[in-house]
């Protein structure tokens, strides 16, 4: 459920509740002042009905004309207050009709008979019973108008009550409650339960931050672990060259004789070599680190990538000689960028393909400059980079030892030379199908201002034909 | 003394090992992974195997599980695992050998342990396989 569209439809069911008990209320009330009006007016009429009914007794006994005249005038100011009483031209008509019959009786005195005739007596009991019965009527009404009222207003009470707790209900289910267990998680995340996950109930929206909270509790988890794996990586690949300069330290020992000179030469130039190691691993986990602190600083020149590529490629023809190294070089190849940084990546990169590719393979490395971006692709023949891997070998960290194979080295050169490339505004992306080696391309900006590919006939000479490059 | 394989991929370390083995007077065949190494336990059964955990193409884990289900004899022979991974007690447990050697490590804390090694000889027995 959503707690925006709940609250809205909670708020107007209890308004609508309050706004009708409200109008029930204004609407009974007026109702019952009128049908009180009518009562009173009824009973005013009859009262007034059966005052004139005594005022014609009395005038028929009055003995003196003046009393006569007084009771007549009498009687017509009750009739006429009668007959302004009426309402509906009805009641006005049943008065109205009395007015010939009252006229006959009191002119009757002058002709000096002043006797009441019955018909007018009945003729105003009969509007005596009528506006009483009228006034018993509305009487009724008025009950029936206030039973109605006191229902209706217990009912409203009720229905009123009933959406208030609804409501708190609510809150207090989906508002209150997630919201006390959700903060609760978030506490003992923060006290550093990393097992803490917030319960995704309540409100939609509760739900949602509740989620974020979980995904993001995840990440940290993820990244502790990750971070844990590194360190256990990094002391375990440091502690493979430290346990052979270690061990050589056996060679001289009181017990026994010095090994001959040659072993020597042999045994430190090992120490050398696993010194360089160590030393090398020690630069990429300071690299690594500086990177991820952000802390990349890049030194831009004019350089040619062509010739950056030739220097690895040569470097690792050097180093193994039993790997096939080809060299094509396109267009012109210059640019501006910090040449260290890119050749810390194409020697990752070569290097890479040389490690990870079985002896006598092909390692073929092609730089093109012939738009912009500069596009460099380093492929091999090695075992391939598989589907699943080739989302995390970018990231930092990500190598554990289950991992390690056959390859020196922290895992971090991928991700140091993407994120070198990134702050070249460049890119890399690895393609491979499994057993069929892997292909990585790199692209560079050529970053020079207002200088064109064209304009650069040494470079341009590279193009005419590639340049083959391969050992022995 | 006695006969040794040594299993390491790392070069330097492996040849380093097995020379001062060898000064030490055994003798000792080494492999570059657990392939190798099985290959050479085919060959003719050791008094010990040392090894290495994390090698290419099958690891030391993996060498010992097979020493021990293929049920050639080799689940007889005592192993002694060495690494530099930070938790390397719990491989050895994992393995079920009492022998391990957390590596950097110096020339006599080796002997010494292949000294304790051939004296008890105590086999692997992977807790896992064991049911």
């Amino acid at each position: 459920m959503q707690l925006r569209r709940t609250l809205t439809s909670t708020t107007v069911g209890l308004g609508l509740i309050t706004l009708t008990a409200c109008v029930a209320l204004v609407l009974s009330t007026t109702l019952l002042r009128r049908t009180v009006d009518d009562l009173d007016r009824a009973h005013a009429i009859s009262r007034l009905a059966s005052s004139l009914a005594h005022q014609s007794i009395r005038f028929e006994m009055e003995t003196t004309p003046m009393g006569r005249s007084l009771s007549e005038a009498q009687g017509r100011v009750l009739l006429a207050r009668a007959i302004d009483l009426t309402r509906s031209p009805d009641e006005r008509q049943v008065l109205e009709n009395l007015v010939p019959q009252l006229e006959t009786h009191w002119q009757s005195a002058d002709r000096g008979d002043a006797r009441l005739p019955p018909t007018l007596v009945s003729a105003l009991i009969r509007v005596d019973e009528l506006f009483a019965a009228k006034a018993e009527a509305q009487s009724r009404r008025a009950r029936t108008i206030d039973m109605t009222a006191n229902v209706l207003g217990v009912a409203m009470a009720v229905l009123l009550a009933a959406g208030v707790l609804f409501f708190l209900w609510t809150l207090t289910e989906f508002v209150f409650g997630p919201i006390q267990r959700l903060a609760r998680s978030v506490d003992r995340f923060a006290e550093g339960d990393p097992t803490a996950r917030a319960p995704v109930t309540g409100a939609e929206e509760i739900r949602r931050i509740a989620v974020a909270q979980n995904t993001m509790a995840d990440a940290l988890a993820q990244t502790r672990e990750d971070q844990l794996r590194y360190v256990a990586t990094v002391v375990h690949d440091l502690r493979n060259p430290l346990a052979a300069v270690q061990l050589a330290v056996g060679y001289v020992t009181p017990k026994r004789p010095l090994p001959s000179e040659g072993r020597i030469r042999e045994i430190f130039a090992m120490i050398g070599r696993q010194l360089r190691r160590l030393n090398s691993l020690v630069g990429d986990v300071l690299n690594a680190v500086q990177i991820e602190a952000g802390e990349i600083v890049l030194r831009k020149t004019t350089c040619n990538l062509g010739e950056l590529a030739d220097a690895s490629v040569s470097l690792f023809r050097s180093m193994s000689p039993y790997h096939l190294f080809e060299l094509s070089r396109i267009g012109s190849t210059t640019l501006s960028a910090d040449a260290t940084r890119i050749e810390q990546v194409l020697n990752n990169l070569i290097g890479n393909a040389v490690k990870y590719s079985p002896q006598g393979s092909l390692v073929s490395v092609t730089v093109d400059g012939e738009d912009d971006p500069l596009v460099v692709t380093v492929s091999d023949q090695g075992p391939g980079v598989s589907p699943a891997l080739q989302g995390q070998i970018f990231r930092a960290f990500s190598r554990g030892p289950s991992q390690h194979e056959e390859v020196e080295g922290i895992g971090l050169g991928l991700y140091v030379s993407k994120r070198i490339l990134e702050a070249h505004g460049g890119s890399i992306q690895v393609s491979s199908s499994d057993g069929r080696g892997a292909t990585f391309r790199m692209t560079l900006p050529r970053g020079l201002p207002g200088a064109d590919a064209e304009l650069e006939p040494a470079a341009a000479l590279h193009s005419a034909s590639p340049e083959q490059l391969s050992s022995a | 003394m006695a006969s040794i394989v040594l299993i390491d991929d790392d070069d330097d370390m492996r040849e380093t090992m097995a020379d001062l083995l060898a000064i030490e007077g055994h003798e000792v065949r080494t492999a570059r992974n657990g392939v190798e190494g099985l290959q050479a336990l085919d060959d003719r059964l050791p008094q010990l195997v040392l090894t290495d955990v994390e090698m290419p193409v099958l690891d030391g884990r993996a060498m010992v599980f097979r020493m021990f289900v293929e049920n050639l004899g080799r689940e007889n022979v005592p192993i002694i695992v060495t690494s530099g991974a930070p938790d390397l007690g719990e491989i050895a447990r994992a393995l079920g050998t009492p022998y391990y050697l957390a590596k950097p490590f110096p020339l006599e804390t080796l002997t010494a342990t292949i000294d304790k090694a051939l004296t008890e000889a105590i086999p692997a027995r992977p807790p896992g396989l064991l049911g």
